[in-house]
């Protein structure tokens, strides 16, 4: 059995189901609210694509003796199954249905630049280089993509809240110094039996404002929860990051005796996590929670791309692939 | 004045302003190319045809462009953020701590009224309340009706750790630029060699009087014929000349003897011992093709005393062949060790001469950042958690709670709620 044409064959499979459970998951945002059904077709190709992923991973792993992260064809593979990892995770916790409309298309993305733009000659593994052999290649390659995965999730989220917040014009702070959360719980309880109690002897006018308040209410609530969760998660990612530019810190010591030599890949590592270390002190500041940090964080999506792809393909060096050189 | 000062820095707005200031200039190094020649920036940035309107050459040469990492105003930048970081640590986050660690009780009702999530309850007992906040992992302080709780203290002093490793990784590395040296020896097979050829050193390194010698260098390739692996035996000296430590040394697994750390980084193929018919054996050298970024190298070998008329040479491996071609530049064959050529010009190849590059490094600072590096990665992960609070006040029969965390307010709400019910 030729492996590389099983390993092209389920990748392929993998960019199908992605964009099946893509387009499930925007159908259900859009169209079908809360269908039952199609909200688990969604999740299980997710989980689906996620398994076929992984085993892809593992008989690279398998059939070229080192872990499956030494080009960019392996990266990409890897960062779709750790962004898919994850999501999936958060999607048990949080319960969510907009997660899934925004990262599905983005692993898709990936997948897609992974299989239909590499050239095969990019895609099969090949003997490693001398440089590359070292365990440090699994502890520093496999944490910079799982940070990648994580600040990915965090900023697109901040990117979404963005998008909601200019569609609509909030101030985050009503829900802040008004009330809170339980006094919200009591007032559906107290919206509740005025509708059911009064009954049809509500006028229309009435009805409406409450369905009105009640949404506004609701929106502000995801809107504050997408704040919370991209803090959270590029809280996580951001510890990632530092692990794995460290990692890579220490391996280069270890190979060539220079822990920092200012490579435009390592400079621009270094200038993802100042950009998150900008938007976890601007978290705490003072006045500038709601759109401020979100920039921010939005503005990190775009750095963590160039410091991944941008610097491989337009600059020199030591990571460089040489294709614009 | 002073304290004014202090202040200012400590602030987290100055804060971000530094750290957004030092990323954008590093990206100026990262687009403009680092430590080239003149003439590089003079063909790539011409007076003439200025990029982007306004850059040429003698602009980068003029503000130190060309090496923005090493510029005094980036070094003093990164002093700045190091100071910045320091007074943090003392003004803000060291008071902070010692709140944190008072037991901050609430004795009236009207300050839940502060809090983002404070409510009343009436049909939960003080014992059942504090039996679910307990369980929940929270430290409990009681003083009669007033109760306060906390839970991951950590989350609030792994911050501190976290700007402390920093400055220790940045006083590792100004210990290790003024003390520490970078050298790089391509050394023939065999040979021995002192540590001369010094790349960059500080103000007071040391550079210690050692010889070592290279006893062999070969290469092992796959069976794709692709480069494996790179090796060096190498044995230290000592002043007698006689050795005190040998290793072979690869990629990846440098020799480190008496803080000297030895990595091997480069290669060269010097010369061709050949045999003649009247068995006489010639030495010829061997040039890298310039302007090839793969290693080829190249010598002529003549036929005849008027060394008109010859044999053209090519290798780019060290398998043990190479390849010969004649005067019109028609490929003859390859031929391997200790083979004699089928020509008029019956030649043996004897021997490939070759040479391993290494390079040499001492850094004085290297135990405090690889601290630092420790320090820092566990520093910001424990970040992560969440420091809570939450306040209680029985007041005849009704119970005021409240409660606020620093990071995980959706986390929290939930927990809060749970706790309620």
């Amino acid at each position: 059995m030729d492996w590389n044409i099983t390993q092209n064959f389920s990748s392929n499979i993998v960019f199908g189901i992605l964009l099946l459970a893509m387009i499930i998951y925007w159908v259900n945002l859009s169209l079908f609210r809360g269908n039952k059904n199609l909200i688990q077709l969604g999740k299980l190709s997710a989980i689906l694509a996620n398994i076929i992923l992984f085993f892809i991973l593992c008989s690279r792993w398998i059939i070229a003796g080192y872990f499956p992260l030494s080009n960019l064809y392996e990266s990409l593979l890897f960062l779709t199954w750790t962004l898919l990892t994850i999501y999936l995770y958060l999607e048990f916790k949080t319960k969510s249905k907009v997660l899934g409309a925004i990262l599905l298309p983005i692993a898709l993305l990936i997948n897609g630049f992974a299989n239909l733009t590499l050239s095969a000659d990019m895609q099969k593994s090949s003997p490693l280089v001398p440089a590359l052999q070292s365990n440090w290649l699994m502890m520093h390659v496999s944490m910079m993509m799982l940070s990648y995965a994580t600040l990915i999730i965090g900023s697109l989220l901040c990117i979404l809240f963005l998008v909601l917040s200019k569609l609509q014009e909030v101030d985050l702070q009503l829900i802040d110094e008004s009330t809170s959360l339980v006094f919200y719980n009591n007032i559906f309880d107290y919206y509740e039996a005025k509708v059911f109690l009064e009954g049809n002897k509500e006028s229309t006018e009435t009805t409406l404002l409450v369905e009105e308040d009640i949404q506004e209410i609701a929106f502000l609530k995801l809107l504050k929860s997408l704040d919370n969760w991209s803090y959270r998660i590029i809280g996580l990612g951001f510890p990632f990051l530092t692990i794995g530019i460290i990692a890579g810190g220490v391996w280069a010591n270890e190979a060539w005796g220079s822990y920092w030599s200012w490579d435009p890949k390592e400079t621009w590592a270094l200038i993802t996590w100042l950009v998150f270390a900008t938007y976890l002190h601007s978290r705490i500041t003072k006045g500038w929670e709601g759109k401020k940090t979100a920039i921010l964080g939005g503005l990190g999506f775009f750095v963590i791309w160039i410091c991944y792809l941008g610097v491989n393909f337009l600059g020199k060096g030591l990571h460089s692939y040489g294709w614009l050189s | 004045m002073k304290q004014k000062i202090f202040k200012s820095i400590a602030d987290l707005r100055f804060a971000i302003f530094i750290l957004l200031l030092i990323a954008i200039i590093s990206v100026i190094g990262t687009v403009i190319e680092q430590d080239q020649s003149i003439e590089t920036y003079k063909i790539n940035y011409p007076l003439t045809n200025r990029v982007f309107g306004f850059l040429s050459w003698d602009i980068i040469i003029k503000f130190g462009l060309d090496h923005v990492y090493k510029t005094w105003w980036f070094i003093s930048l990164i002093v700045l953020f190091g100071l910045s970081l320091l007074t943090c640590t003392f003004l803000q986050q060291f008071p902070s701590l010692k709140i944190a660690r008072r037991c901050q009780f609430f004795r009236t009702t009207q300050q839940f009224c502060r809090l983002n999530i404070s409510t009343n309850l009436q049909h939960l007992s003080f014992p059942q309340l504090l039996f679910k906040i307990k369980e929940n992992n929270y430290s409990i302080f009681q003083q009669k009706n007033i109760v306060y709780c906390y839970k991951g203290l950590i989350g609030r002093i792994a911050p501190i750790i976290v700007h402390f490793s920093m400055i220790i990784i940045l006083i590792g590395a100004i210990i290790g630029s003024i003390g520490g040296f970078e050298a790089q020896e391509i050394v023939p097979k065999t040979e021995t060699f002192h540590i001369q050829n010094i790349l960059n050193n500080g103000q007071v390194s040391l550079i210690p009087k050692i010889s070592v010698r290279i006893n062999d260098f070969w290469i092992a390739y796959t069976k794709q014929t692709t480069i494996n692996q790179f090796y060096s035996d190498l044995s230290i000296l000592n002043n007698d000349g006689n050795e005190v430590e040998r290793k072979t040394i690869f990629v990846n697994s440098p020799e480190k003897y008496n803080n000297i750390d030895y990595y091997q980084t480069d290669w060269n193929i010097i010369g061709l011992r050949i045999r003649n018919k009247d068995f006489s054996i010639f030495q010829y050298p061997f040039i890298n093709l310039p302007e090839n970024t793969e290693k080829i190298w190249l010598t002529w070998i003549s036929n005849n005393s008027q060394l008109n008329q010859g044999l053209t040479i090519l290798i780019d491996n060290l398998q043990g062949y190479c390849s010969i071609y004649n005067t019109e530049g028609t490929f003859l064959g390859n031929l391997e060790l200790n083979e004699s050529l089928k020509a008029e010009n019956s030649i043996v190849l004897m021997d490939i001469l070759s040479s391993t590059g290494l390079q040499i490094k001492a850094d004085p600072g290297i135990v405090l950042i690889y601290s630092g590096f420790l320090f820092l990665m566990i520093s910001t992960l424990i970040s992560y958690i969440t420091y809570s609070q939450i306040w209680i006040v029985q007041d005849q029969k009704k119970i005021f709670i409240g409660g606020n965390t620093t990071r995980a307010t959706f986390d929290f709400e939930l927990e809060f709620l749970k706790l309620i019910k």
